[in-house]
């Protein structure tokens, strides 16, 4: 196994609101970590929730002012007012004095070949010119949107050329058979070639389930099964979170399991008082916190989420019965993750147009019954983590 | 607004507050605060507010650097290229200035040079420490000559009748001339009728003493002595407590402060809440360790309060704590004297009505307008061409165009 060297490691995660890309990458920082435990790590991101989760040691992070994505190819400052050419200028500055002054041996860059509005593209190029030993690696995650959205998207906004120019590898963090990405956003060989499928990244060294004394805190009087609603960061999660609470209250008071219900830093206050008030009295705990999902989510019996990628590969890696309630705009990301994955029986998805209470408590109701999760020959790969890791420090071995 | 923190949390607190009042006074005005705090994001920005967060340095930090220096060279690169990119009209730095005072001096020396007409200024607590270990090694560190060179006020978040820092800490006359006394600093406003669920689900008849240790890096004492207290009288006591001990307190030491908690009855327990002055607002005794945040909230409130300060140089909090208690401000529990038996006593004493110790009445006299004084310094230092509103820009959001290459 590569390591010994003391290596520097950056990574680029833009994430503005969320924090999936975030995830993704502290997964993959721990595992570097495990291999090569002399790597230190600089995580740079714009999530004002940033870090959110425990880092890795010798890992620190850098959270520079924060853009968020409203539409595709449109953006906004978070906060400041600021003409958007001024904050990205900052972006730019800072981006440029990190990678000066912290010298890194290897960039990951998450998803943005080129960075928002090609923020990317100076800095990277004057490491390139500074360090000529330093390696850039891109990662993508299994499904970015609808091949015709990003073609445009990557050809108007230059992320075609900043992909081939720039860097020395591509990892996919998903599988060719499930999403064939080089081919489906039409990779020219340059890029194809540099293309490597690493399977879906989760935690490998995940914390232990969650014990049942933590368990009895959150419920006194258990019930026999317990079930995870999780919506990742929480921005757009409320309206599926508000049908299971109308599900509960229908089954009342013959629920049979307890549930908790994981809001994500995201949501809005106002939104979370309100689920929080409406669950009074039912065996639901709603939570904030979504830093325990993964100790959660291990003792769940049905976990119901959204699509988002790494509860995705926390459901499979898991082998957890799912209703999946996949987010349809403003990218078709969720939907075609949702409707390959479905084809496979990999869990059941519910379009979130439609949804009564009704129907919600009876899908609960069978799911929870339902015998087997699904089969194994359908998963994809799951140890995305471990392949990318290796592959990254193979690069600078 | 540069705030770096040591062990604790409490700049970048103040500084998000501030910069909170700041941008409510002055509508256009966006502030950038940086900051080496590793959970400045559990933090709610305020409105025109965002944050840079620098990589950290030291044992309390959620993760080691392998290499100090370099994470000095990287903290150096960001804060010149806030400066030279986001040039701010001024600069407000809260930090301790005799800690690694170079890095300061290098980023100051910079924006001096890129930007002559900005405004720099340094602002300290109340009191910072003992006189007789803070002038000296503001002396040895060149703490003076840059506040003289580099900075157009020294902004002190106290009164002058309460701690005269240009006095005690010998300023030489061009320093003690920028000195400009701001006031304390008012807590935010909490409606009463907002209560945390976990005090509601209480007992409404006893009264409530809450037990905060700050950030909680060096928390314990405080925290163990007061359950050995409440361990001790064995479940009678008369009165409910809320302890929080500080999101930087280690897991370790926490849990096992968590778990003799749990034994107790009448003890809410929390790591870190985010209703800190909720329950402040109604409990009827506060005891602390002498933070500056944690005091303005108890003179915000009127509460009586006691201090149990730590013992670490530069003592601000063993100062703070002395100069209260000289006026009657608070209760205080010295670091010497610190046992389950002395801190029940002055609870007990104090919650029976019985002690002369916390007259909080007394304080309601002292200046708490620190943010509106702030904000009128803000407003003289900042020419008006500058201070008037940007030219508004064709749309707030902005659209991705071709690529820049």
């Amino acid at each position: 196994m590569p390591g010994g060297t003391a290596s520097r490691l950056l990574i680029y995660s833009q994430d503005g609101f969320g924090l999936g890309h975030l995830r993704r990458n502290i997964n993959i920082a721990y595992q570097i970590r495990t291999w090569s435990p002399s790597t230190s790590i600089l995580m740079v991101a714009d999530s004002p929730a940033a870090p959110f989760f425990t880092l890795p040691p010798q890992c620190d992070f850098v959270k520079i002012p924060t853009l968020v994505k409203v539409d595709a190819g449109i953006w906004r400052s978070d906060r400041l007012v600021l003409d958007h050419r001024e904050l990205l200028a900052v972006r730019t500055r800072l981006l440029d004095a990190i990678m000066d002054s912290y010298r890194p041996d290897l960039v990951l860059v998450d998803h943005m070949p080129h960075g928002v509005f090609g923020e990317l593209v100076q800095p990277l190029r004057g490491l390139r010119r500074r360090r000529r030993r330093a390696r850039l690696m891109l990662g993508l995650r299994d499904i970015l949107g609808a091949p015709a959205d990003i073609c445009r998207q990557w050809r108007v906004e230059g992320a075609y050329q900043a992909a081939e120019r720039l860097y020395d590898g591509v990892c996919v963090y998903g599988c060719a058979d499930l999403f064939d990405l080089a081919r489906e956003y039409e990779f020219p060989p340059a890029i194809a070639s540099k293309v490597t499928y690493c399977g879906y990244v989760s935690r490998q060294q995940a914390q232990p389930a969650l014990d049942d004394a933590s368990l009895a805190r959150l419920f006194p009087r258990r019930s026999d099964a317990l079930v995870l609603v999780t919506g990742g960061g929480g921005a757009d999660a409320s309206f599926f979170m508000d049908k299971f609470i109308d599900a509960v209250r229908l089954m009342f008071p013959r629920v049979g399991f307890d549930a908790v219900l994981s809001t994500g830093p995201f949501m809005h206050p106002e939104q979370y008082l309100l689920l929080r008030r409406k669950a009074r009295g039912l065996p639901i705990h709603v939570t904030r916190q979504g830093q325990d999902n993964i100790r959660l989510l291990q003792r769940a019996d049905l976990v119901i989420c959204m699509a988002g990628y790494n509860t995705i590969s926390e459901v499979l890696r898991y082998r957890k019965r799912a209703i999946v309630i996949p987010r349809t705009g403003p990218s078709a990301e969720q939907t075609i993750r949702t409707r390959l994955m479905s084809e496979r029986g990999l869990f059941t998805v519910v379009p979130a147009r439609g949804l009564t209470a009704e129907g919600f408590a009876a899908m609960i109701r069978t799911r929870l019954e339902s015998p087997r999760a699904f089969a194994e020959s359908g998963l994809p790969e799951l140890d995305g983590a471990s392949k990318a890791a290796q592959h990254m420090l193979a690069a600078i071995a | 607004m540069c705030s770096y923190d040591r062990r604790g949390l409490g700049r970048t607190a103040r500084t998000l507050d501030i910069a909170s009042a700041l941008t409510g006074q002055l509508p256009q005005c966006s502030i950038l605060v940086l900051s080496n705090l590793s959970i400045i994001g559990r933090f709610r920005s305020p409105q025109h507010v965002d944050f840079i967060r620098l990589p950290g340095i030291g044992p309390t930090l959620a993760s080691q650097p392998a290499d100090v220096e370099r994470t000095l060279r990287v903290r150096r690169a960001i804060a010149e290229g806030t400066v030279e990119s986001f040039r701010p009209d001024l600069v407000v730095i809260e930090r301790d200035p005799a800690h690694l005072p170079e890095e300061m001096r290098h980023v100051l020396a910079f924006a001096r040079e890129k930007l002559p007409r900005t405004r720099i200024v340094w602002a300290l607590p109340d009191v910072v420490g003992e006189p007789r270990a803070v002038s000296p090694e503001w002396s040895r560190e060149g703490v003076f000559d840059t506040l003289d060179r580099f900075c157009d006020e020294v902004w002190v978040y106290g009164v002058r009748a309460v701690f005269d820092q240009a006095r005690e800490y010998r300023f030489p006359k061009a320093i003690a001339d920028k000195v400009r006394y701001t006031g304390y600093l008012r807590a935010p406003v909490v409606p009463p009728h907002r209560i945390p669920t976990d005090l509601l689900r209480a007992h409404p008849d006893r009264p409530l003493v809450l037990v905060t240790a700050g950030g909680g890096a060096s928390g314990y004492p405080l925290i163990s002595n007061y359950l050995d207290f409440l361990e001790h009288v064995n479940g009678a006591a008369s009165f409910q407590s809320v302890v929080i001990t500080g999101p930087m307190m280690p897991s370790r030491v926490h849990a096992q402060l968590s778990e003799r908690a749990r034994r107790l009855p009448h003890v809410i327990f929390h790591r870190f809440s985010k209703h800190v002055l909720q329950y402040l607002r109604h409990a009827q005794l506060t005891i602390s360790r002498g933070g500056y945040n944690t005091l303005c909230a108890d003179l915000t409130y009127r509460k009586p309060s006691i201090l149990v300060p730590d013992a670490a140089p530069p003592h601000e909090h063993l100062l703070r704590a002395r100069v209260f208690d000289r006026l009657r401000w608070c209760g205080v529990v010295r670091p010497g004297e610190l046992s389950p038996v002395s801190l029940g006593e002055c609870v007990t004493a104090a919650l029976s009505g019985r002690s002369e110790i916390p007259r909080p009445d007394m304080a309601a006299r002292v200046s708490l307008d620190g943010h509106l004084t702030i904000g009128e310094r803000v407003r003289e230092l900042i020419p008006a061409r500058r201070a008037a509103p940007r030219p508004p820009s064709p749309s707030k959001e902005i659209h991705q165009r071709t690529g820049t290459h």
